[in-house]
């Protein structure tokens, strides 16, 4: 593994070497774009093996870091001047730019690589780039492997270990609804979870601000357990952390990721450059490497060895998929109700 | 009697004006020592307490390949702070000057105006400013950042040079003029010697506020372009990583220079 | 119109009404647009007549009634220690104020981070001392907050009374020695109502910075506890309710401006019962 880490990253050391980002571009024949990214790791690795790529068709990279949630917030704050023109989100965000008319359908005709993409990828309003398959981390110091969801609330040694944080992040909305379906609950009557979750609270280990904000608290020995993806198992061992990654006994919840294109995008062409990029199996191959260990959806490449360790394919296969038009509809219901339980 | 109560109570006062008042000041720039320890710390990971010594964070920090993002935001954030200084300097000098010349009524009518940024919220303004900007159909840019940290920022250039343009003697302007020197010739020659200090101390907080601002950089800068405090943000939370403790020390080293220049050069001005 | 005196104010007074007193305008036109479309006060009567809302407002102003309070207790030493100081060690005293309030916010969040964590020097002191039975972390509650936001504020309130302590006259502290007050007596009496202004300035400070510190409040203070910034970057980041977020502001602005404006009021007000 330390092997394979050192020449992903001599390689990525060598794309960045090779990338004029550093000082500024000069301008490429065919325009540029700018593309939003999550920040942190994501943004580090699509501006090192993307932007090669994308210059390579002609077009100059500008890789924007930003939650999907603030994506959203801004495209809706200018109408009519998108500051993107693509977007980097997951289904749960994907349903509201449809539905405020945000993004437009592609020309699947337009990509190289769409038919080597798996068919759950090939997705009418753009490509999945990744899937993030999520469960429980654990740090194997301090706790024992967690059966699954029910475990982490009713077994004692994992009381003032646990981090949860609320409804803004999708990871934690489908283990929500999940352990609320464990529960006796449906989408449709959260009580149970929120039931659960009020008992719970007094023997919490924290409530955080946000999904990378546990990966602080966990590396600081504040907490033990939280609900993340295989992504962020990997980069807390990237950086020297002991961290195991276990499966919900009901199934991982899974997300993909996909990029789209903003309505009234300033560059059509470069747009589509830029995804074929993200689906090309060389990237892909890259990204599959720590930090990133990004699941693949081009058929073409293989699980890397990081990613092995967490799943199979057919895990993903089998993965469980939550339904975010039901979860849209209530979502900001539900946030409403766990800050409102979580406030001291 | 009476005298060995007066006795123990002017011992206890010594002992609360030096006692506590060393405490106090261990309490302001504790946390700031702490940050320069964990800087040098030879972890993988900034877990407290610090592993050993090394200087490993600062070599990755200076590394062009592994740090590019940073430095990049770093020249991002360097070139706005810049900008802001230079446009509040030639909007705010000026004004400060004038005012302090100006008849009181009008001087105590402009005031609040010019320095309301200073109490209020930036967050407030940077949400009104973005939807002034979506308004007028412009996105956010490089422009917006550069106006907004202005229109924030210019009351603490405005308060350090209004200090020293009150207490310059207008007399010795007049003697100037009467003299037959140019107006211009009597501003550059005595009034802005007067006030010079003034507009380097203002200069100073301005880029060091710029330079760290959150909010107005968030919601107005150019997305494309990261910024220094946003790309420290992301890295403090996703990572802890430990370079947010090497820039933390560059910063301080940074701030600490200034700090002693600007003190060396006060202090040779006032004498 | 324009007095030829005052013509080079008039760029940066032109400046700050289009720049900053008109987005601030806007802000207050859009918080009066009801979801449906409509004008009025809406926004204002859902938040003011939401109790959870209502907490948050409250427990907003008490967080810097809170932080203002434990500055000041924690400025008085240090305040009479520079009046008592010569003027290396008065430099010394300048330098160690300033320096923090320079320090980028990102490093003194990550040391506080460091400081009040469950491994932090703090619960370990505590703990290893046997006063608490298990380590604790001190982020993520108010408590935290409070030490982190009086460390960080703390120069707002000390910088304007030291500009004042500068300008003061000794002899009268001696003179109030002499006629045999006591130290403390002496020192309250005489230098104390002369630094109340500046303390009322500082005050104004310390209380509009340290309830609206975004970044402080979320990183320290955590999920658990929401306060008006906050509260505001959740309706436009997360519910992209924009008007709702514009009046929550306007409330913002509003109290912790009539709090101030209070403060200013009761500074004049001491400044006249000084002249007199």
């Amino acid at each position: 593994m330390t092997n394979m880490s050192r020449r992903a990253f001599t390689l990525t050391g060598l794309s960045a070497l090779a990338t004029p980002a550093l000082i500024r571009p000069a301008r490429a024949q065919g325009g540029s774009l700018v593309a939003a990214t999550f920040p942190g790791s994501w943004e580090d690795a699509y501006r090192t093996v993307l932007t090669p790529m994308v210059q390579e068709a002609g077009y100059e990279l500008t890789i924007a870091p930003s939650m999907a949630q603030d994506q959203i917030a801004r495209l809706m704050a200018s109408p009519g001047q998108p500051p993107y023109d693509a977007l980097l989100v997951s289904p749960g965000q994907s349903d509201i730019l449809v539905k405020e008319g945000l993004i437009e359908e592609i020309d699947p005709t337009r990509l190289k690589n769409w038919d080597k993409l798996t068919p759950a990828a090939q997705d009418a309003w753009g490509p999945h780039v990744t899937i993030e398959v999520n469960g429980i981390a654990y740090n194997p110091e301090v706790v024992d492997k967690p059966s699954g969801y029910r475990a982490l609330f009713e077994d004692e040694q994992y009381d003032y270990n646990l981090a949860l944080i609320g409804f803004g992040s999708n990871t934690a909305t489908m283990a929500y609804t999940e352990i609320n379906k464990a529960y006796g609950g449906t989408y449709e009557n959260m009580q149970p979870v929120f039931d659960l979750l009020e008992s719970y609270l007094p023997k919490i280990g924290a409530i955080a601000t946000s999904g990378s904000n546990q990966m602080t608290m966990y590396q600081q020995g504040e907490i033990a357990v939280f609900m993340a993806s295989t992504g962020n198992v990997a980069r807390l061992r990237e950086l020297g952390m002991p961290c195991e990654f276990a499966h919900p006994e009901t199934g991982s919840p899974s997300v993909p990721v996909a990029i789209h294109m903003v309505k009234g995008a300033s560059n059509p062409d470069a747009v589509y450059a830029y995804m074929d990029a993200a689906i090309d199996a060389a990237a892909q191959v890259q990204l599959a490497e720590p930090p990133t260990a990004m699941i693949p959806t081009n058929t073409e490449v293989p699980y890397s060895e990081v990613i092995s360790q967490f799943v199979t394919p057919e895990q993903v296969a089998n993965a469980v998929y939550p339904d975010w038009q039901a979860i849209n509809e209530h979502r900001s219901e539900w946030t409403e109700t766990f800050d409102r339980l979580v406030v001291r | 009697m009476l005298d060995t109560r007066a006795k123990f109570s002017t011992a206890l006062y010594w002992v609360f004006v030096w006692g506590c008042g060393l405490l106090v000041l261990a309490f302001m720039i504790g946390p700031i020592l702490l940050a320069l320890v964990m800087s040098f710390n030879s972890g993988s990971t900034l877990r407290f307490p610090p592993e050993g010594f090394s200087l490993r964070w600062y070599e990755m920090l200076f590394d062009p390949i592994a740090s590019g993002p940073i430095h990049t935001a770093a020249k991002n954030s360097i070139e706005v702070a810049l900008s802001t200084v230079a446009l509040v300097t030639l909007i705010t000098a000026p004004a400060a000057w004038a005012l302090a010349r100006a008849p009181k009524r009008f001087s105590g009518s402009v005031e609040p105006i010019l320095l309301a940024p200073l109490v209020l919220p930036s967050l407030v303004y940077a949400l009104a400013a973005l939807l002034a900007l979506s308004l007028l159909g412009l996105g956010p840019s490089f422009i917006a950042v550069l106006i907004g940290h202005a229109a924030v920022f210019a009351p603490l250039m405005f308060r350090t040079v209004l200090g020293l343009a009150q207490r310059q003697n207008p007399a010795l302007e007049e003697a100037s003029e009467t003299l037959g020197a140019s107006r211009i010739r009597t501003f550059l020659r005595i009034s802005l010697p007067g006030i010079l200090p003034g507009i380097f101390a203002g200069a100073f907080l301005v880029f060091m506020q710029s330079l760290d601002n959150v909010s107005v950089t968030l919601f107005l800068g150019d997305p494309g372009r990261t910024m220094l405090p946003l790309r420290l943000f992301a890295m403090l939370e996703e990572s802890l990583d430990g370079r947010v403790a090497a820039v933390s020390g560059v910063l301080i080293l940074a701030a600490a220079i200034l700090l002693v220049v600007l003190q060396r050069f006060g202090a040779r001005d006032a004498r | 119109m324009i007095r030829k005196d005052t013509l080079l104010s008039w760029p940066m007074i032109a400046f700050m009404v289009l720049f900053f007193i008109s987005p601030l305008l806007l802000l207050a036109g859009i918080s009066l647009r009801g979801e449906d479309g409509s004008w009025g006060l809406g926004n204002f009567a859902a938040f003011l007549s939401d109790p959870f809302a209502l907490g948050v407002l409250t427990g907003t102003l008490g967080l810097g009634a809170k932080v203002t309070a434990f500055a000041s207790l924690a400025a008085l030493p240090l305040v009479m220690l520079y009046w008592h100081s010569g003027k290396r060690m008065r430099s010394v005293i300048l330098i160690c104020t300033l320096l923090p309030m320079l320090t980028a916010n990102v490093v003194r969040t990550f040391a506080w981070v460091v400081l009040l964590g469950r491994n932090g020097p703090i619960s370990q002191t505590i703990f290893g001392l046997g006063l608490s039975d298990r380590p604790f972390s001190l982020l993520f509650s108010e408590t935290g907050l409070i030490i982190a936001l009086v460390q960080i504020e703390l120069p707002l309130l000390l910088l304007p009374v030291f500009a004042v302590l500068n300008r003061a006259d000794r002899k009268t502290l001696e003179a109030a020695e002499v006629l045999g007050a006591g130290r403390w007596r002496a020192w309250f009496s005489a230098i104390f109502p002369q630094i109340i202004p500046a303390v009322l300035a500082g005050w104004v400070l310390v209380f509009a910075s340290a309830t609206t510190s975004y970044v402080t409040q979320s990183v320290i203070g955590g999920a658990r506890l929401i306060y008006l910034p906050q509260y505001v970057y959740r309706e436009v980041g997360v519910l992209f309710q924009w008007p709702m977020a514009a009046a929550i502001s306007i409330l913002l602005l509003a109290s912790t401006g009539v709090i101030m404006l209070c403060l200013t009021m009761l500074a004049r007000h001491e400044r006249l019962q000084g002249h007199a």
